[in-house]
């Protein structure tokens, strides 16, 4: 290789930022010394950093893809596949902790122009990784029966602060989003047409033990819960809520979520 | 922690322990394996993967089998990986750590694939710089792995097999031998595995990997893709065989990453690899 050998200036970190910008780059030609300096044998060095490139650029679509599930039933496997591509093309993963990417998804589908004609696509991504948040995000110390009695008078008294559960996760659509998210993964191309403007929904989704849950609430626990989770105070936290709804019966909807590890003590 | 040491089961087998199998073996821990491995990645800062292991660990022994601190990189291992690791390890207590001998991290990207390295001088001292590190970090030895490539470099000056050799010589870490990923590359390279093991440092080889290849045809030449998505292939279960006929038996594992089967078809492979076992050895766990 006297002629073709590029190693004299060809160091590991200018090699592995060439091989690096080339997988994160699939549709560019390949860089020259990168190309000379692969031991092809019977198959073109282009064709093997295509493997490299499949399995990077592949791997990192299906990871969009398994955390935003309900997306491909509603758009279909070209066109999800395809705006997970621009993503991936536009985000390299920062790190080795795959749960974290492409958290910020939904941004990304507000503003990519060829998802602008589907107006709830945002808030179906936004479902969607409030579950994920909910499977991945770490415990804290839940507020229970067994322990609201020693704890609700200290909250109460401002002597310790109540915040939601770290899994925890609240979002409010102009469509009734739960109900699309069930519609859709439960087939429903095969069901009646769904009714996108059948009245918006807040919807909270946590985790429960094993389990991730989800359930649809009124706008005033909405509101309660929101300003909960910034101020970690239930006085300013009732007091936003009672200005949505005067008859927010906060100490019927604490005992109502009390079994199910919503709240945690802070 | 469950200490592999002390466990009455007298299998060598493992698994690759995966999502869809977490309930089946947190209530119904199979018998016929004896430990279990994980990506630790998966477990950083808890949730449900976390609540699951914490279960699972009370019945086997845990290894972790590390694809994030990109330890064949140029620049040193990422710093928050690594303590993110550390904390993971403090709680779960592994009986080993493993990664690869590959790279995916180049600046702030992480690629998140095994890349090839070019064997060289350079690169070895990269290697060992970075083990160093982690070894340090972590207060244990660790196990590296070779990996499935697809390509290699005109720089290359030694086989991969010596690359690891000195890796182990100059570190003191050990391998993780992935019968696998050796027919693999050898396949594409068109190079023999049989010279592979017959060079590679046995003795520091702590853990063996069966896991299934992809065969595919690019520009008329046949290429095995390390897909994790099959059952061992027979030209790998004879290579797994010829390997225990001539060394000593050590912790095998079975691992399925893409397409997961039901968990019998796991058992089954894991099966298969211990009665290769059995007819070379009277089988006692060597310990790392």
């Amino acid at each position: 290789m006297a002629e073709t050998d590029p190693k004299a200036h060809y160091r590991p970190q200018l090699l592995q930022q060439d091989i690096a910008h080339a997988l994160l780059h699939p549709d560019a030609p390949m860089p020259y010394r990168l190309d000379r300096a692969i031991n092809n044998g019977n198959i073109s060095a282009a064709a093997r950093m295509d493997i490299y490139k499949n399995n990077v650029i592949g791997g990192l679509i299906e990871i969009i893809m398994a955390r935003y599930p309900t997306i491909r039933p509603l758009v279909g496997d070209e066109f999800a596949r395809a705006m997970a591509r621009e993503y991936v093309l536009r985000n390299a993963p920062k790190a080795a902790n795959m749960n974290e990417y492409a958290a910020d998804y939904p941004d990304f589908i507000r503003s990519f122009t060829p998802a602008q004609d589907i107006a709830f696509l945002f808030d179906v991504a936004m479902l969607d990784g409030l579950e994920h948040h909910a499977y991945y995000a770490p415990d804290g110390l839940a507020l229970r029966r067994e322990n609201a009695a020693e704890y609700l008078p200290q909250i109460l008294a401002g002597t310790a602060r109540l915040n939601l559960h770290p899994s925890c996760g609240l979002m409010r659509s102009a469509y009734p989003i739960l109900a699309l998210q069930d519609f859709t993964r439960a087939g429903g191309d095969t069901a009646p047409e769904f009714n996108l403007d059948a009245g918006g929904q807040c919807v909270m989704v946590w985790r429960f033990g094993f389990r991730v849950e989800k359930r649809v609430i009124g706008a005033a626990p909405y509101v309660f819960l929101k300003t909960l989770r910034v101020e970690q105070d239930v006085h300013t936290a009732l007091e936003y809520a009672l200005t949505v709804d005067d008859i927010f019966n906060f100490e019927a909807f604490l005992q109502d979520m009390l079994p199910h590890d919503v709240f945690s003590i802070v | 922690m469950v200490n592999i040491n002390h466990t009455s089961k007298q299998t060598l087998m493992g698994l690759g322990l995966r999502h869809p199998h977490y309930r089946q073996i947190a209530d119904n821990p199979p018998p016929t394996i004896s430990w279990l491995e994980v990506h630790p990645e998966n477990y950083f800062g808890g949730g449900i993967n976390f609540k699951f292991l914490e279960e699972i660990r009370k019945n086997y022994p845990i290894s972790f089998h590390g694809v994030g601190l990109s330890l064949g990189a140029a620049q040193p291992p990422d710093e928050r990986h690594l303590a993110q690791l550390k904390k993971l390890i403090d709680c779960i207590e592994p009986f080993q750590f493993s990664d690869h001998a590959a790279w995916s991290a180049s600046g702030n990207a992480h690629l998140n694939d095994l890349l090839p390295l070019a064997y060289t001088r350079e690169n070895l001292d990269n290697l060992c710089r970075n083990i160093d590190v982690v070894q340090n970090g972590l207060g244990q030895s660790i196990l590296i792995e070779n990996p499935s490539t697809y390509l290699c470099f005109y720089d290359d000056e030694m086989p991969e097999w010596a690359f690891l050799n000195e890796a182990v010589r100059r570190t003191g870490c050990h391998l993780l031998l992935d019968i696998n990923n050796v027919q693999v590359q050898a396949h594409n390279h068109g190079s023999h595995a049989d010279a592979y093991f017959e060079n590679i440092n046995f003795d520091a080889v702590r853990e063996i990997h069966l896991a299934g290849y992809t065969a595919k045809t690019i520009e008329g030449q046949s290429v095995y893709i390390d897909t994790h998505g099959q059952a061992v292939h027979d030209d790998v279960w004879q290579l797994f065989d010829n390997v225990m006929a001539r060394h000593a038996p050590v912790r095998t594992l079975i691992e399925w990453d893409n397409d997961i089967p039901p968990l019998n078809s796991l058992l089954d492979e894991a099966a298969k690899a211990q009665r290769i076992i059995d007819a070379h050895h009277h089988v006692e766990a060597r310990h790392g």
